[in-house]
């Protein structure tokens, strides 16, 4: 090896006996290795130590663990959790909510003072509310650019499907831009679907669904469908009912402009 | 994929990883149970690109929030309890016990960074999401890994009689 040989770095052969670097690059760095002893008796302790750390963090792991995984218990334990949650529920902050199983039912809560900075979240999932066992899609890897590019995962929509509970539900929206909008649909679906801008947060329970977002990340509109077996729905907008649906009847309030967009009712803040 | 599946898919590393981060059995798997909670309620904030990452994100997190709640604790227990002596212990016994002890003293002398990139690169992650995960550069992560796997075990050797 002459003195002018460009050894590869260490974090190179790391990376290369980590399998992560890029084929042209390890290459490169393959032909160096069969000319420099150095790097390749480097290369080798750097894979002895990585199988070194790897056999000492196991001596973390309870051999017992695997009989205290039970993923079941686990599972059982998380749904116990989430239904404590909903059993100690907050007290609604917002004007116009009504619960109980007498009273009314969806409920889109626009609060936009409420907004709180959320940090946006990629994550574009579809759960079903009523059972985690039932996810539609759970997650979209269609999109890797999405990994560098935090812009395309903020476009990206995300929602969820929920049931009725007694035939009834409760939706609040919280924190809609000024200028966004809400399309509402009637389908022959079971439950209700919404979907939201990323950056939306998502509360949900059998009967119940919150949205939570921050203003200057919602781009697009707020859609829901509503089952049209659904007995009651209520849709309330900035802390008050904007409109509110039976099998029968939909009554729009005076706190939104309402029109039609291509068969949804579209509902807007009254300016 | 429903739901469940990726719960049985993740749990166990989780599991895993929170309790080689916390040394604590009964809080690793607390923490996980409450970041799928989290994931179920939609209560959906972090920066990770996807479901398994921003599940670990979220263990990361419970976990230094936890950690700064019990260091509090044990700062005034410390003032005030007695010390208590363990039980006799196996010969077997003990000597895991040791060598579980070394092993997390050398995990310890890590800072949190580095602790991070190196327990969660045993859980399978790229570098790629190993950088987004403690914000570096992808490029800098071979070189972080290649010196806290050497502190690691410089520090496990020293300790070794
Ligand atoms: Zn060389």
């Amino acid at each position: 090896m002459n003195d002018r040989t460009i050894h590869p770095s260490e974090g190179s052969l790391q990376a290369l006996a980590d399998g992560e670097l890029e084929p042209a690059r390890a290459a490169d760095i393959q032909r160096h290795l069969v000319e420099c002893e150095d790097c390749t008796r480097r290369l080798d302790q750097l894979r002895e130590l990585a199988g070194a750390v790897t056999e000492a963090l196991g001596h973390l792991d309870d051999p017992g663990d695997t009989e205290r995984w039970v993923p079941d218990r686990a599972w059982d334990n998380i749904r116990a959790r989430r239904q404590d949650v909903r059993a100690h529920p907050r007290p609604p902050a917002v004007r116009g909510w009504r619960q109980g199983a007498a009273a009314a039912v969806v409920a889109l809560l626009l609060a936009a003072g409420a907004a709180t900075a959320l940090p946006w979240s990629p994550l574009r999932t579809w759960f079903s509310g009523s059972d985690p066992g039932e996810v539609l899609a759970p997650l979209s890897d269609a999109s890797p650019a999405a990994s560098t590019d935090g812009a395309l995962a903020r476009t990206d929509p995300v929602g969820l499907t929920m049931d009725l509970r007694d035939g009834e539900m409760d939706v609040e929206v919280e924190a809609l831009a000024d200028d966004g909008w809400i399309e509402v649909r009637r389908t022959d679906a079971a439950g209700v679907s919404a979907e939201a801008p990323a950056g939306t947060a998502f509360h949900s329970a059998p009967g119940r669904l919150r949205m939570v977002g921050t203003g200057e990340l919602h781009q697009g509109p707020i859609r829901i469908a509503l089952p049209r077996s659904g007995r009651r729905t209520v849709l309330t907008i900035d802390g008050q009912v904007a409109a509110e649906w039976t099998p029968t009847e939909l009554v729009v309030h005076g706190v939104v402009a309402a029109d039609s967009l291509d068969g949804a009712l579209r509902l807007r803040r009254q300016p | 994929m429903t739901f469940r599946e990726i719960f049985h898919d993740t749990y166990p590393a989780l599991v895993r990883y929170a309790r080689r981060m916390a040394g604590d059995p009964d809080a690793a798997e607390d923490v996980v149970q409450e970041a799928f909670v989290r994931l179920l309620d939609g209560d959906v904030r972090g920066e990770s690109q996807r479901l398994r990452g921003w599940l670990f994100t979220t263990v990361t997190n419970l976990l230094r929030d936890r950690a700064r709640v019990a260091a509090n604790r044990s700062r005034l227990l410390a003032a005030q309890a007695p010390a208590t002596s363990s039980p006799p212990e196996a010969a077997g016994e003990a000597e895991r016990q040791e060598r579980i002890r070394r092993v997390r003293e050398a995990l310890e002398c890590l800072d949190e960074r580095d602790r991070t990139l190196l327990l969660l690169r045993e859980e399978g992650f790229s570098y790629r999401e190993l950088a987004g995960e403690v914000g570096v550069q992808p490029g800098s992560v071979g070189t972080l890994l290649a010196r806290a796997r050497q502190r690691f075990r410089d520090r496990l050797t020293e300790e070794t009689p």
